[in-house]
């Protein structure tokens, strides 16, 4: 809409052209949703979490709705790295999408091995680090739960990757004002959250767990108040800018995690209900911004007015 | 291979029950192009709960629009089934790899329950291509038997199997006959499948089967609906719902 500015700038150069990213895990690696929308208009295309060599993912069953919610444990299955720049990146760089390449790696060196090849290619933007799937056996929400580990992750990326990195905490940090200052410390750029909650659901006709892996994560907007209460919390001490999601279907719920101090949002489930929804939130954004003759994003964040003492 | 997908807000043409729990739903929307054994995900209520879109295969497809074949089961099912005429939902598709059916060589078509809904379509396409349709086709209850009045209509030369009834499965019938060179495409219950399947695989014959599962997205990104095969998990959305019944590594 002109004259509004939508820009947000993350770090350094990784400026994105508005704070409506789509989430690692729901838009593939955005080629996918190319004949259905165009993802240049996104201010960032996550892709699916990569990790060093292919990974076959976990057994199905793999998902299972639940009451505005979806339980995923799919298990990071990705292509790998290696054929994610051969095949993919110059393909949705063609489109003009910003893009974002999550990582996952089951060791330290794993992690920090993906971060290297993907900086030395041209047309990621970011790097985002995946501490806190709970899918995954190794690796994965182990160093999510741990400062320490989470710390030694994050360093070990820095030193590989002169890349903006984000960090994807997980909910279920028993402390994550411990793990925000870790990740902090050991450089990250921003912080993104919240992934998935660990979640269940269990088939009482055989009185067995419906998932293979017994439990998986929850989305959707189920979790958007939890989410949102976490992002805010996290950007009363983050010292770095915090990129919120969790069950964002909507321009208004993108506002609240922007009122609530993120200077960006990530849209995830959204994108599996209906394929062109992040390009939605934008415009709702954009409207609101227009009817309340506020012409940068950036007036938004963390714009929350407390309630008199 | 792939047709054009595209998202779309349609009107309800019609949506009438044909038994007891069983409809057909025509919406107001002809896609370009669709093979038979593709599906759509309607958004069977525009509220957050349901949140999925739930996967349904195409029936038929006309100048007034695509027909739908659907059984209530649960809740998303239940909702699309009190959409009236003038009501408008969402529709996703046509999606995933049909049928390939053979120039060479006729076919024979499997169908359990509600396994009858793509081969509608595959027997107007055999029909057009000059060969011969022949269906076995099996139910739970006689009164089901209704689903299959269409195909019937059609020409082919059905064998039908009431389960209640005949104490017999469509598998049954396979057996007995002779499949010769001929391919046998089949969609049905997981346990018919993996029946025909080894039963195709006994006698050298080819056998594509139609796979049903669980789905979120249905364009192949959420990665939730795999099925295991000799080449790793595949997704029933994108590299299916039809699969050589060979490379899904079954054993009889």
């Amino acid at each position: 809409m002109e004259g509004l500015n939508t820009t947000v700038q993350i770090a350094g150069g990784f400026v994105l052209k508005n704070p409506v990213m789509v989430a690692s895990g729901t838009f593939g690696y955005g080629l996918e949703f190319a004949g259905l929308m165009d993802i240049s208009l996104l201010g960032a295309v996550v892709v699916k979490g990569l990790s060093l060599r292919p990974r076959e993912g976990n057994p199905p069953p793999r998902i299972i709705e639940t009451p505005a919610g979806l339980i995923n444990a799919i298990g990071l299955q990705n292509i790998g790295v290696e054929r994610f720049l051969k095949d993919k990146l110059p393909e949705i760089k063609r489109l003009g999408a910003t893009v974002v390449a999550n990582i996952f790696g089951e060791s330290i060196d794993e992690y920090s091995e993906v971060a290297r090849l993907l900086s030395g290619a041209e047309g990621v933007s970011a790097i985002e680090i995946n501490i806190s799937c709970p899918n995954v056996k190794k690796g994965g929400l182990r160093f999510g739960q741990d400062p320490a580990s989470a710390r030694e992750v994050v360093e070990a990326v820095r030193k590989s990757t002169e890349l903006p990195i984000i960090t994807k905490l997980s909910p279920d940090a028993p402390d994550l004002k411990a793990m925000v200052e870790a990740v902090e410390s050991a450089g990250t750029d921003a912080i993104s959250l919240i992934n998935t909650i660990p979640a269940m659901a269990i088939d009482v006709e055989r009185r067995r767990p419906v998932l293979s892996t017994m439990t998986g994560g929850l989305s959707g907007p189920a979790i958007k108040p939890i989410a949102l209460r976490l992002v805010w919390q996290v950007a009363g001490f983050a010292k770095v800018p915090v990129i919120g999601m969790g069950g964002i279907m909507t321009g208004r719920d993108a506002l609240e995690f922007i009122i609530a101090g993120a200077c960006a949002i990530q849209v995830g489930t959204l994108n599996l209900v209906e394929p062109d929804g992040a390009l939605r939130v934008i415009r709702e954004m954009e409207a609101y911004m227009h009817k309340k003759g506020i012409r940068s994003i950036g007036e938004l964040t963390g714009s929350l007015v407390l309630p008199e003492r | 291979m792939t047709t054009i997908s595209i998202t779309e807000t349609v009107e309800v043409i019609s949506n009438i029950a044909i038994s007891p729990g069983y409809h057909r739903i025509t919406l107001g929307w002809t896609p370009l192009e669709v093979r038979p054994g593709q599906f759509v995900m309607l958004k069977t209520s525009p509220t957050m709960d349901p949140l999925l879109r739930r996967p349904f295969a195409i029936y038929n497809i006309h100048d007034d629009g695509t027909e739908i074949l659907y059984r209530v089961v649960g809740r998303g099912t239940a909702l699309l089934s009190r959409l009236k005429r003038g009501d408008r939902l969402d529709v996703l598709g046509p999606l995933g790899k049909g049928f390939e059916l053979p120039e060479d060589r006729e076919t024979i078509m499997v169908a359990g329950g509600m396994g009858i809904v793509p081969f509608y379509m595959v027997a107007k396409e055999l029909l057009k291509m000059g060969k011969t349709t022949q269906l076995i086709y099996g139910v739970r209850r006689e009164e089901e038997l209704i689903l299959a009045d269409d195909i019937i209509g059609l020409g082919t030369e059905a064998h039908l199997v009431v389960e209640e009834r005949d104490n017999m499965l469509p598998t049954d019938i396979l057996e007995e006959m002779t499949i010769g060179d001929r391919r046998v495409l089949a969609c049905g219950p997981g346990g018919m499948l993996k029946k025909v399947a080894s039963l195709c695989e006994a006698r050298g014959a080819e056998c594509m089967v139609s796979v049903e599962t669980s789905m979120a997205c249905g364009m192949g990104v959420c990665m939730g609906c795999a099925v295991k095969t000799t080449d790793g998990y595949r997704m029933v959305c994108a590299d299916g719902p039809v699969f050589d019944a060979k490379e899904l590594g079954w054993k009889g």
